[in-house]
């Protein structure tokens, strides 16, 4: 794997933090949070200046040795991944490979009749939370 | 939700279990009698928990809300990866074909506009598979299971950004006498973001 995932956070649509992963040793947990509430304007910016109609919303920017991607579904919930820049230029297909995966999960979370997806309470689900871990472990 | 017509599952005349493909499919059928026996318990308990027809409507309608939203998070990840609807238009067609489609096996009669107001639109549906096997009662005619499938559709459009109200009516016709119109009547502020897009 040529690059590491720091982090992993998925917003909800009035963009309330859902749930954050720090998968990293080196940054501290806050640091995650600040990337990922940074990231919202971005992504708020993206869809609305373009008729954007994608979901893979690529490289939103570029910090120290950060690099931030974004995804945003139909229901304006959005996944961001943040990764360490290496010298090679990461793929695409890699991270759509990755959203569409953590999109997978995401998809099993509110197809639980007993999930609301309406509530603003961040996700405690033991299913999520493996898969999450099998996201960032490969 | 479609009942096929190659395999019987009541009649038990499946092919034997050692015939058959080991992958389900994109088309993961329910048979239709026991969406009918769940549908059956859900408007009498419906029935038992309100007071009128409207309360009654009104709770056919919170169920297919919440059918609805996961619906519309599954249906996007299976069937169009990569693209979020930003049209009007767009929006209503996808709900016309795909979602009637992968609901109920086939896509939907009619899409129509308004004509008294610019924000309403119509989806109609000769004859509903969740409604077949429902009689109303004369005293309930103002009644329209329907409303069930109007919850989907409120969800969908909810989930995708257009909020609406929608409501269902029955508009029975001679020729199909189960006919039921989705009426949708969208908020401002989506005619509004339409306007908008209209001179680029």
């Amino acid at each position: 794997m040529p690059f590491d995932v720091v982090c992993i956070a998925v917003i909800g649509k009035m963009n309330n933090p859902l749930y954050i992963k720090n998968c990293s040793s080196t940054y501290q947990d806050l640091k995650c949070h600040y990337i990922a509430h940074t990231s919202i304007d971005l992504v708020e910016e993206r869809i609305s200046t373009t008729k954007h109609t994608d979901q893979y919303l690529g490289l939103l920017y570029a910090m120290e040795e950060l690099a931030v991607f974004g995804y945003i579904t139909n229901t304006r919930v959005k996944f961001i991944i943040v990764t360490s820049l290496q010298d090679v230029a990461i793929k695409d297909q890699e991270m759509k490979n990755l959203f569409r995966k953590i999109h997978n999960s995401y998809v099993s979370l509110v197809s639980n009749p007993f999930y609301n997806p309406d509530s603003h309470k961040p996700i405690v689900s033991a299913n999520f939370e493996r898969a999450m871990a099998e996201v960032t472990a490969t | 939700m479609s009942q096929s017509a190659t395999r019987a599952s009541s009649h038990g005349r499946r092919p034997p279990i050692l015939e058959r493909n080991l992958v389900k499919g994109r088309t993961n059928e329910v048979s239709l009698p026991a969406f009918a026996f769940l549908f059956c318990e859900m408007l009498s308990y419906a029935t038992k928990k309100s007071s009128g027809i409207q309360d009654m409507e009104k709770k056919l309608s919170d169920f297919g809300y919440r059918v609805g939203i996961r619906f519309l998070e599954l249906i996007v990840f299976r069937d169009r990866i990569g693209r979020r609807d930003t049209r009007l238009l767009n929006v209503l067609s996808f709900i016309h074909s795909t979602v009637w489609k992968t609901l109920f096996g086939k896509p939907a009669d009619a899409l129509e506009k308004g004509t008294d107001n610019e924000d309403e639109y119509m989806i109609s549906d000769n004859e509903p598979n969740v409604t077949k096997f429902i009689a109303v009662p004369k005293d309930m005619s103002q009644l329209s299971c329907g409303a069930f499938i109007g919850g989907i559709v409120e969800a969908v459009l909810d989930g995708s950004g257009f909020p609406a109200k929608v409501s269902a009516h029955a508009t029975a016709s001679d020729q199909f006498p189960l006919r039921t119109t989705i009426l949708m009547k969208f908020d401002k502020s989506v005619l509004l973001r339409e306007k908008s897009f209209e001179p680029r």
